[in-house]
């Protein structure tokens, strides 16, 4: 073997083994990220007021997962087309800012869970907590 | 002690200070509503805080995210995205003087933009804004 070479034994195993993990770690982080987006859309839903249609509430929606690569997806929405007069305010009523707050909090602590997960896989852990 | 209601009073005073946008919107700045009868105005409103984690023995950062739009009656774009474009120049990766708030600012960005249109009793409004993140960290 020429001096200037490193061999690395069990290399394709390694390598192997990567290719599996992130399969692993998405399919054990959906379940924790659609929870998070359940979590946000009954607390967005019981935030909202019940108007005379209920469509404020009945509009809150967690929307079908788009997963691409190791990626994992949920969206929550709130499609009740009056949303953003509620959320951003009228010239006769404030801003009631709803949607972010729960929306951002449930998302961090999903994360915050993923993070975990993937710690506990013996991985390190960057910038999830920021 | 970082003295959020200070750091409210900074970002209005910005804005309010400034003469191009008071040329913009001459009703002038206001948190949350404005003054009975104003038809072209700026609202700054809070949207969402947190505390980042702690790095410094205890005390926190803290991000505020506000809501800050011009607000301007009748169908004419012009002056509503002049002023738009005011704001942002005044905010995002801006300034702020925060000396009264306890805290020095880390940074004010822009996050994402607000803009829609309101028909009140035959009237038309505009809204044209975003939310800006502002992150601070408190003195000594």
């Amino acid at each position: 073997m020429p001096r200037n070479m490193l061999k690395l034994w069990g290399f394709r195993e390694l390598r192997a083994e990567l290719q599996e993990f992130p399969t692993g770690i998405r399919d054990e982080s959906a379940p924790i990220m659609l929870r998070g987006a359940r979590r946000a859309e009954n607390a967005i839903r019981t935030a909202y007021p019940m108007g005379p249609t209920g469509n404020l509430k009945k509009g809150v929606k967690v929307l079908a997962r788009l997963a691409e690569g190791i990626a994992v997806f949920f969206k929550v929405a709130a499609t009740a087309p009056h949303t953003h007069l509620y959320e951003f305010g009228t010239v006769k009523q404030p801003a009631r800012p709803t949607f972010y707050p729960i929306a951002n909090r449930e998302r961090r602590a999903a994360v915050l869970e993923v993070a975990a997960l993937v710690e506990s896989k013996g991985l390190e852990v960057r910038g999830a907590r920021d | 002690v970082i003295d959020a209601s200070a750091v409210e009073s900074a970002i209005i005073g910005k804005l309010a200070a400034d003469p191009e946008l008071a040329g913009l919107l001459p009703d002038g700045v206001f948190w949350d509503l404005a003054r009975q009868g104003a038809t072209r105005f700026a609202l700054v409103s809070l949207s969402e805080s947190r505390a980042l984690a702690e790095i410094n023995d205890g005390e926190t950062l803290r991000a505020f995210v506000y809501q800050i739009k011009a607000v301007a009656l009748g169908a004419d774009s012009d002056p509503i995205v002049a002023a738009d474009r005011r704001i942002h120049a005044l905010l995002d990766h801006g300034s702020l003087e925060l000396g009264a708030a306890g805290c020095s600012l880390m940074i004010m960005r822009f996050v994402d933009r607000i803009r829609y249109t309101e028909i009140s009793e035959g009237d038309t409004w505009q809204h044209r804004g975003a939310r800006y993140e502002v992150t601070v960290t408190p003195n000594g």
